[in-house]
């Protein structure tokens, strides 16, 4: 049997933008047809009930329109009072709500929205030092959905989530999603996701067929963005690239006087013949760290009749990559040496040829992000149905890390000086002895953190089996 | 002896190509073998006479010691002067030295020139031509010597036209414009500016102070000045000899032209353009402290870019090494020859660096949860540009050209 919560008991009745329930822009194929749904009396009752416990024009919502708008719930009570199940059903979900990997992080400031989740969706008890710690959240932002008839067709993806910042909090901040559904279809290859938001889905009547083996009728998907303390794009940027050497200048000829025996100089020639070495280039910068994959939310699916069969995928946030290091700087290349020449003194040999700059060091890749956090999903059918529910579930994998920067090229010998040099431009031994610089190491690869625990009737599922 | 004698004499294999012309190089090894080398037949009279008109008004500058040792060397193998045992002494570090010929077999047809003959050489070893068989300069055609000494031999000459555009002489004794002064690298710029401090948590829920401001840009390293012209090269001594006919009735111009041009100044480097102005520093990010947070800092501006380096002064031009000398046959009248002496100018001042570009402004500290972003900075404006440099001051002076009958 469905159980709605008396609206009276949820600490009073959430007010709706202007009051009134708002009917979606542009045409709706999903618009119900009033004579057409499936619905007993006594769901479209309960439907109604709940519907007016949102604050929803009936009258409209019987017409086939849709209401949604936005409350902020003065207290945790009051948010507690839109969770579906009754007081047998939160017993049976508390037992089992701090499971090992719940219980890790109890000490950290999820701890507190664990305890108070554990309160809103099951029976859980908040103490005042969390509650106070809450206290930054109230009122707390809630969107209500009523539908009395959602057709999802072949191909369509439902997506219920509300970004935050629409209710006018962070990005990152934690908002109630309430829907309430008469009656709601899933044709084979339509969905209905949500990412990232608390959900509290109740639908009188699930109709839901299809093969679904490598698919799935309702996605709980994380956050889109991470939510962890850094800020930027959730894969790490690259890292720049490290600044070429500077080529070294030509060597250069002295001025001196020609005569029958060769140039007259007026000072020794010294090492001016000679081309001067290239710098090296800088070595890359690392590459940024990953982010830690989004979060995935508490959520509790309650299904009054179920036709066909459900089949739900829970996945946990992945981490982000790490950035490539940057390539390292390309060594200048040497300066060109002289050629050499007669002297009355005898003749100058050519000039040596500049080295080339070591080539930079690639830099590191960035570390990867660990998978993100997930929170517990609950799935609430009718006994008899149970055995056609499937549970998929995936962990929030860690991302990779970030390969290293490639080193820098050495730069190349300048240019000998005579025409019979042994390394003439261009040839294999121009680049001579001179290094390139090391690749850079890649970054260590993200955590990866446990799938969102699935209970079904307060029960913990084994993923991708039936419940009995 | 002509130099076909001298090969022989040499044991020089005579396998001239096609077109009947022999080019290679002897060894002089001795002070005997170069006097052979630059014997043209002369009384003893007027191989001084010849000696004193290619070292006439040549100065043997105090920087180049050596010079005065070779003006003695050339009285010794062109006149009739003696080297003392010091003199051999010092020279004898010159031997063996390389000399270039150019000659024509017996039975090749004369010479047709109607190209810019470049005889030069790269390394300062003096040029041999010997064209038995004749000359024929047609329009178009000159011959040039850069700062090569040169001993040139025909037993005729016929010019007809006029040298090509750029060349005002029949032969041109020129000096070498001072080499290009190479760029100096453009100054790398500095590691970007030290960004703000990131937010702090004083604790899990509670935000302290915000992202931290980043640091404006320091200007860009100001340009290397350019290097100063580099001297031109002297146009060298330099022998022409035209021993049985000279025909100038199909010439531009009845006269034997040749011109003289000692080295210009090279042009002064350019200077260096400024330094990049430095990438101001990043505002802090922001910080989020379990569910509130702080402010991302303000980006700092970049850098002005490095003001451009000083333009380097143009070089100075160089006097002549060596006068020219001019035989032609005892028919033809010495005032056909006509010296086009022109001045080597001194060398222009290089380009002024150009300005160094802005640098670009940091990026704004990201914001913690429920707080702003960091405000965006300006990038830097560019430098200025380098100051003039100034033209050589000093032009050299063209060789002397002295004309005589056979």
């Amino acid at each position: 049997m469905f159980a709605v919560s008396d609206p009276a008991a949820a600490g009073g009745r959430p007010s709706g933008r202007g009051g009134a329930s708002r009917a979606p822009d542009g045409p709706d194929r999903s618009r119900p047809d009033p004579c057409g749904h499936g619905l007993s009396a006594c769901e479209v009752a309960a439907f109604l009930s709940r519907a007016r416990q949102l604050g929803h024009d009936t009258d409209r919502l019987l017409a086939g329109e849709v209401a949604d708008s936005f409350v902020h719930l003065p207290t945790l009570e009051a948010v507690r009072g839109l969770v579906n199940v009754g007081v047998a059903e939160r017993s049976a979900r508390q037992a089992g709500f701090f499971h090992p990997a719940m219980a890790a992080r109890s000490r950290i400031g999820q701890g507190v929205h664990d305890r108070c989740e554990a309160y809103v969706f099951a029976d859980g008890v908040v103490g005042e030092a969390d509650r106070e710690r809450l206290a930054i959240h109230l009122p707390f932002p809630t969107r209500a959905l009523s539908v009395l008839r959602r057709r999802v067709r072949c191909g369509e993806v439902w997506d219920l989530t509300v970004d935050p910042r629409l209710l006018g909090v962070d990005e990152r901040d934690d908002v109630l999603n309430v829907v309430n559904v008469g009656e709601l279809m899933i044709e084979p290859g339509g969905r209905v996701i949500v990412q990232g938001n608390l959900l509290v889905l109740g639908c009188r009547h699930l109709v839901s067929h299809g093969s679904l083996e490598d698919d799935y009728h309702v996605g709980i998907w994380p956050t889109a963005g991470s939510v962890d303390r850094r800020s930027g794009p959730i894969n790490g940027r690259p890292g720049a690239h490290g600044a070429d050497g500077v080529p070294g200048l030509p060597g250069t000829c002295p001025s001196g006087v020609p005569t029958m025996i060769g140039f007259a100089l007026g000072q020794p020639v010294g090492d001016r013949l000679d081309g001067n070495a290239g710098t090296g280039g800088g070595n890359g910068q690392c590459g940024q760290d990953g982010r830690t994959g989004g979060a995935t939310k508490t959520a509790e699916i309650t299904v009054g009749r179920l036709t066909g069969t459900l089949t739900l995928l829970a996945i946990g946030g992945c981490g982000g990559q790490g950035g490539r290091g940057g390539d390292g700087g390309d060594g200048g290349d040497g300066g060109d040496a002289v050629p050499g020449f007669r002297t009355p003194s005898g003749p100058v040999p050519d000039g040596q040829p500049g080295r080339g700059g070591l080539g930079g060091d690639g830099g590191d890749g960035g570390r990867a992000g660990h998978g993100g956090i997930s929170s517990n999903v609950f799935i609430t059918v009718p006994d008899a149905a149970m055995a056609r529910v499937y549970v998929r579930t995936a962990p929030g994998e860690g991302g990779e890390g970030g390969p290293g920067g490639s080193p820098g090229r050495a730069g190349r010998e300048g240019t000998a000086g005579g025409a019979d040099a042994a390394c003439a431009a261009g040839s294999a031994c121009a680049v001579g002895a001179v290094a390139k610089g090391n690749g850079g190491s890649a970054g260590r690869l993200g955590r990866t953190r446990p799938a969102p625990e699935v209970f079904v009737n307060g029960r913990p599922s084994t993923a991708g089996e039936p419940h009995t | 002896m002509s130099i076909n004698q001298l090969l022989t004499e040499l044991g020089v294999p005579q396998s001239a190509s096609d077109d009947g012309v022999l080019q290679t190089t002897i060894m002089v090894n001795n002070t005997a073998q170069l006097r052979q080398l630059f014997d043209i037949g002369l009384s003893p009279e007027r191989r001084a006479e010849h000696a004193d008109a290619l070292l006439d008004g040549i100065a043997a500058p105090s920087e180049y010691p050596q010079v005065g040792l070779l003006h003695r060397l050339m009285r010794h193998a062109v006149g009739n002067d003696e080297l003392s045992e010091a003199d051999r002494a010092d020279l004898a570090a010159a031997f063996p030295l390389t000399a270039n010929i150019h000659t024509q077999s017996a039975t090749a047809e004369p010479m047709t020139v109607n190209y810019l003959w470049d005889v030069s050489t790269s390394d300062g070893t003096a040029k041999v031509i010997d064209l038995p068989n004749g000359l024929v300069l047609q329009d178009g055609g000159c011959i040039v010597a850069r700062s090569t000494p040169l001993l040139f031999s025909s037993s005729s000459l016929v010019r007809t036209g006029a040298p090509p555009a750029g060349y005002s002489g029949d032969f041109n004794i020129l000096g070498t414009k001072g080499a290009p002064v190479a760029v100096p690298p453009t100054p790398s710029g500095a590691g970007q500016a030290p960004s703000g401090a990131p937010g702090e948590c004083i604790s899990s829920g509670t935000a302290g102070n915000g992202g931290g401001n980043g640091t404006m840009g320091q200007q860009g390293t100001t340009g290397t000045t350019g290097g100063t012209g580099i001297l031109g090269i002297a146009s060298s001594s330099a022998t022409i000899t035209i021993t049985t006919a000279l025909d100038l009735s199909g010439a531009a111009t009845a006269h034997l032209l040749v011109a003289t041009q000692s080295g210009p100044g090279g042009d002064g480097g350019p200077g260096a353009q400024g330094g990049p102005g430095q990438q101001g520093g990043n505002g802090g990010n922001g910080q989020t402290c379990g569910c509130t947070g702080n402010g991302g800092g303000q980006a700092g501006p970049g850098g002005k870019g490095g003001t451009g380096g000083r333009a380097g002064d143009g070089g100075n031009g160089v006097d002549a090494a060596g006068n020219i000398t001019v035989y032609v046959p005892v028919s033809v009248s010495t005032t056909l020859v006509q010296a086009v002496p022109l001045p080597a100018t001194p060398g222009q001042p290089g380009a002024p660096g150009g300005p160094g570009p802005g640098g670009a402004p940091g990026t704004p500290g990201a914001a913690g949860k429920n707080s702003a972003p960091g405000g965006a900075a300006a990038a830097g404006g560019p430098g200025d540009p380098g100051g003039p440099g100034s033209s050589g001051t000093i032009a050299g002076n063209p060789a002397t050209v002295s004309a005589f009958n056979q």
